[in-house]
């Protein structure tokens, strides 16, 4: 469609766009929007609203950093997940503003005891080259993830997502028939269908991949899946550019959640200095850019830029080493929580989006527990606390703080200043303490801090992955290396919600899992960061989602 | 004097061994290693092993040191840590870019800075001279990347009469052929890529000039002043050639040899500015991509880039040598 050669210019692109994406968009919106948000069913092949033609689009999206590959089942960095959910599809996706596993390249599933599911492929889907999406292109690929002596693989790919959350669970897969694919577990789970939808388990086409051998979606290769998006163009550290496959699935299909993209290009930009990305922003030659949370209100007040802020999947918590005095004591743990004026800490040292931590995981996750009051702001009662404890002159130690700037602690050192004010005054001394990113992360996970600032995101909206991460280690019987910390209940509830498939039960699990992290002051959570996405206000259609991408609902209109 | 040349090429081969030796260790000695910094919180120590033990990290330095001065000897730079790109295919896309920054940086260097110092000398001690000191001064304690963000805003932001950043506007794939835009974009007869390619060059070419601006100016300076001096010209005005012919003919191309000595070592000042400019105008080059390297521990990348730098350097200091020798024939009887 958009050849190299083809002369248009990006405002020639957005004129054209904004007159037909205006006419063509209510009546594109309208019939998705307004059916009932029931399991979702597939309807036959009747096109939707946008299959008239659609003037060109470009999308420009200006980001910090290139990505690092476009195979998704050995990437792992957002850069690449970003661009690989355009190109390829899962089986299964999340809804999108809730973490409800929908049907995707898979149309339905079926599953009698959560140990073998069936899922139904749809049928007539088509990769980027023309092959034809079968039951045993599906399995060609997990064999691929799954068997370390697949002649597709080669010593330089590690395939760390698979490894990490689908090695432990799944036995074996198998072609039913053409169209139904079946996985066996190893023990009934529930988790299998969110972790499908980890853009790593995205469907590549097994031709391409066999063409193009290890230069498979490199920076040298070419990458082909299914999905909205075809890949067009990668070049190193600048940009990364794809097409709107016309012969998307989507097109035939009416689903509640998503419809066929209105965006016929999309350009990733890599600028990795904050303060370029900005003034590109500002300049106007990005329609959506990655924003430091310090840069946002430059922005804020100016009727050019519009901001969707989205419910947190993420959370900065203060967490302690069970295993050293003084912090095997309760007592010394909660005064530390008591002593800290966290209200106010988070008002200085967040961006306004952030909200007080009220419990480990935000009320986005399963599993939040809404009843759970956070420790009040309380010297008298921490210093109470710490004579319980037979520290009533108070001690010193050594605190770790985050080197880096992230989501969850945008800065770690001013805020530890902070915190170790408050935690003077109730007789805590603290060293403020750091070093590398790297060796941080190690030196934390072998057990070195007594006490230390981190964080954590969500990679799927699962509580298994967040609050389960945390705390399931594993050998249940010793304490974890990390924190030193032991709680068989805990242990257990955590387990369980790996297994048990009813929601609400799940729900259940978590919650008193929540209530013993709070009782138990495992950890002290401190912040929910929201993100924060801004976008010139040209840019329509931006949905608050957070466990999925949009670009589907994306347009452009001057 | 072809001894003196000889002598000197052959110099280069242990300052560069030399090189490679400090670097690599220096490299290795910086702490936190690429496998934390990649795999990032969600690594346990085992996925680190495992990382290190892949990647030959965990092998002694001197055992990794040989294996890779072997993989260099035949043409092999390594992989990237990161990418898992050879270093040597990144090397071809960032060159280009960063040789066609550098010489327009070094084109309106060298033609301001030379302008700019004939006018200075010729107007010694007014207050034009006095201003081309302050503004020669004043580019050499600006900070590049603060320049940088300076000109975006004014130029890019604020007028919009060139983009901020980039090396063609986004909607442009330019195909593969040479690695110079400049170059391939009229390969491919398109006369508005070219165009776009030259608005993007315009920025960082003008703050990455003022890196050796200043230096050429003041050095420009003094030099014509001190050829201005010589009684040569004295002659050369008291047989009544024409001001003009005195200036171009006989002063300047005197006055510039030293100029163009300083203007080879110049070109590693240039490659330490092409870091920073490139990161802040997102230019795909040399410079943004050791940057990168740097936080994250790509140890090939980096080794190449350290590499660079030092080939770079030794190669300009040996030409100037061997130019003194032509220029200077006391030199090469030393």
């Amino acid at each position: 469609m958009f050849s190299k050669k083809t002369v248009v210019t990006r405002r020639t692109f957005l004129t054209l766009a904004g007159v037909s994406a205006a006419a063509g968009l209510a009546a594109a919106c309208a019939p998705a929007a307004q059916r009932p948000a029931a399991e979702p069913t597939t309807a036959p092949a009747e096109p939707q609203a946008p299959a008239a033609p659609v003037a060109e689009q470009t999308l420009i999206i200006g980001r910090g950093g290139d990505s690092v590959g476009l195979d998704p089942a050995i990437v792992t960095d957002g850069e690449s997940a970003r661009v690989c959910t355009a190109i390829y599809d899962t089986l299964v996706v999340l809804e999108g503003a809730s973490t409800k596993p929908v049907p995707w390249l898979a149309e339905s599933w079926t599953t009698e005891d959560s140990k073998v599911w069936d899922f139904k492929l749809r049928a007539g889907v088509k990769f980027h080259d023309g092959e034809p999406l079968t039951a045993q292109a599906v399995k060609w690929n997990f064999d691929r993830w799954q068997n370390p002596d697949h002649p597709y693989r080669y010593p330089s790919q590690k395939y760390e997502y698979w490894d990490k959350e689908m090695s432990g669970v799944v036995q074996s897969t198998e072609v039913v028939d053409d169209l139904t694919f079946r996985i066996t577990l190893k023990e009934p789970s529930v988790l299998i269908l969110p972790k499908l939808a980890l853009f790593n388990f995205g469907i590549a086409s097994p031709k391409a991949v066999e063409a193009q051998g290890e230069s498979y979606a490199t920076q040298a290769g070419t990458p082909v899946g299914t999905g909205r998006f075809k890949f067009e163009s990668w070049t190193p550290n600048d940009k990364i550019t794809a097409v709107r496959n016309d012969d998307w699935w989507g097109s035939t299909v009416t689903l509640p959640y998503t419809q066929m993209p209105r965006i016929t290009r999309i350009i990733w930009r890599s600028i990795p200095d904050n303060n370029t990305r900005l003034a590109e922003f500002q300049a106007g030659t990005l329609d959506t850019a990655d924003i430091a949370q310090t840069d946002l209100a430059t922005l804020e007040n100016d009727p050019n830029y519009v901001f969707t802020v989205t419910p947190s999947v993420s959370v900065g918590y203060i967490a302690f080493n069970h295993a050293t005095p003084p912090f095997d004591k309760l007592e010394v743990r909660k005064a530390w929580a008591h002593a800290v004026n966290w209200d106010a800490l988070i008002e200085t040292f967040y961006s306004k989006y952030a909200k007080r931590a009220t419990c480990f995981q935000p009320p986005s996750i399963l599993g939040h527990n809404p009843n759970i009051k956070p420790y009040e702001y309380n010297p008298e009662l921490a210093k109470q606390l710490l004579t319980q404890a037979g520290l009533s002159d108070g001690f010193e130690t050594d605190f770790w703080y985050v080197p880096v700037i992230r989501g969850y602690f945008p800065d770690s050192k001013a805020l530890s200043e902070a915190m170790a004010a408050d935690l003077a005054k109730v007789g805590i001394r603290l060293n403020l303490k750091t070093e590398d990113w790297g060796a941080y992360l190690s030196d934390r996970k072998e057990g070195k801090f007594p006490v230390w600032a981190l964080g954590w995101g969500s990679d799927n909206g699962d509580p298994d992955n967040f609050i389960g991460y945390h705390f399931i280690w594993s050998d249940p019987t010793k304490p974890n290396v990390e924190d030193g910390y032991n709680n068989s209940r805990l242990q257990e509830l955590l387990r369980k919600g790996r297994v048990v498939s009813d929601i609400a039960e799940r729900e259940k699990i978590y919650q008193e899992a929540e209530q013993i992290v709070h009782d138990d002051v495992a950890r002290i959570p401190i912040a929910w960061p929201a993100s924060v996405a801004v976008d010139r206000s040209y840019l329509k259609g931006r949905k608050e989602w957070v466990f999925r991408d949009q670009y589907e609902n994306f347009y452009i209109e001057k | 004097m072809a001894t003196y040349i000889i002598r000197r090429i052959l110099i280069v081969i242990p300052t560069l061994l030399a090189v490679s030796i400090l670097s690599f260790t220096f490299v290795r000695l910086i702490p936190g290693d690429p496998a934390t910094v990649m795999l990032g919180e969600r690594a346990s120590p085992a996925d680190v092993e495992k990382f290190k033990e892949q990647m030959g990290l965990n092998q002694p330095i001197y055992v990794q040191y040989i294996r890779y001065i072997e993989q260099v000897l035949q043409g092999n730079l390594g992989t990237s840590i990161i990418t898992r790109v050879p270093v040597m295919d990144q090397l071809a896309y960032r060159l280009p870019a960063t040789i066609e920054a550098i010489f327009f940086a070094l084109l309106i260097g060298i033609f301001v800075g030379v302008v700019t110092g004939i006018i200075a000398a010729l107007n010694r001690n007014t207050i034009i001279d006095t201003m081309a000191n302050l503004v020669a001064l004043t580019g050499v304690s600006i900070p590049i990347f603060w320049l940088a963000l300076i000109m975006i805003y004014f130029f890019a932001v604020n007028l919009k009469i060139v983009p901020p950043g980039g090396r063609i506007a986004a909607e442009i794939t330019v195909d593969r052929i040479t690695g110079f835009y400049l170059i391939d974009t009229l390969l491919m007869g398109r006369l508005d890529y070219f165009v776009s390619a030259i608005r993007h060059m315009i920025l960082p070419a003008v703050v990455l000039s003022t890196t050796v601006m200043p230096q050429i100016m003041r050095l420009t300076r003094t030099s014509m002043l001190e050829v201005l001096r010589a009684d040569y010209i004295r002659t050369a005005r008291a047989k009544g050639l024409r001001q003009g012919s005195v200036i171009f003919k006989h002063t300047l191309r005197n006055a510039l040899l030293p100029v163009i000595t300083v203007i080879g070592l110049q070109i590693g000042s240039l490659l330490g500015g092409a870091i920073l400019t490139e990161n802040a105008f997102s230019w795909a080059g040399m410079g943004s991509w050791f940057y990168g390297a740097i936080s994250a521990r790509d140890y090939p990348v980096l080794q190449t880039a350290i590499m660079f730098n030092a080939i770079i350097f030794v190669v300009m200091t040996m030409l100037v040598d061997i130019s003194y020798a032509f220029i200077d024939p006391r030199i090469r009887y030393k």
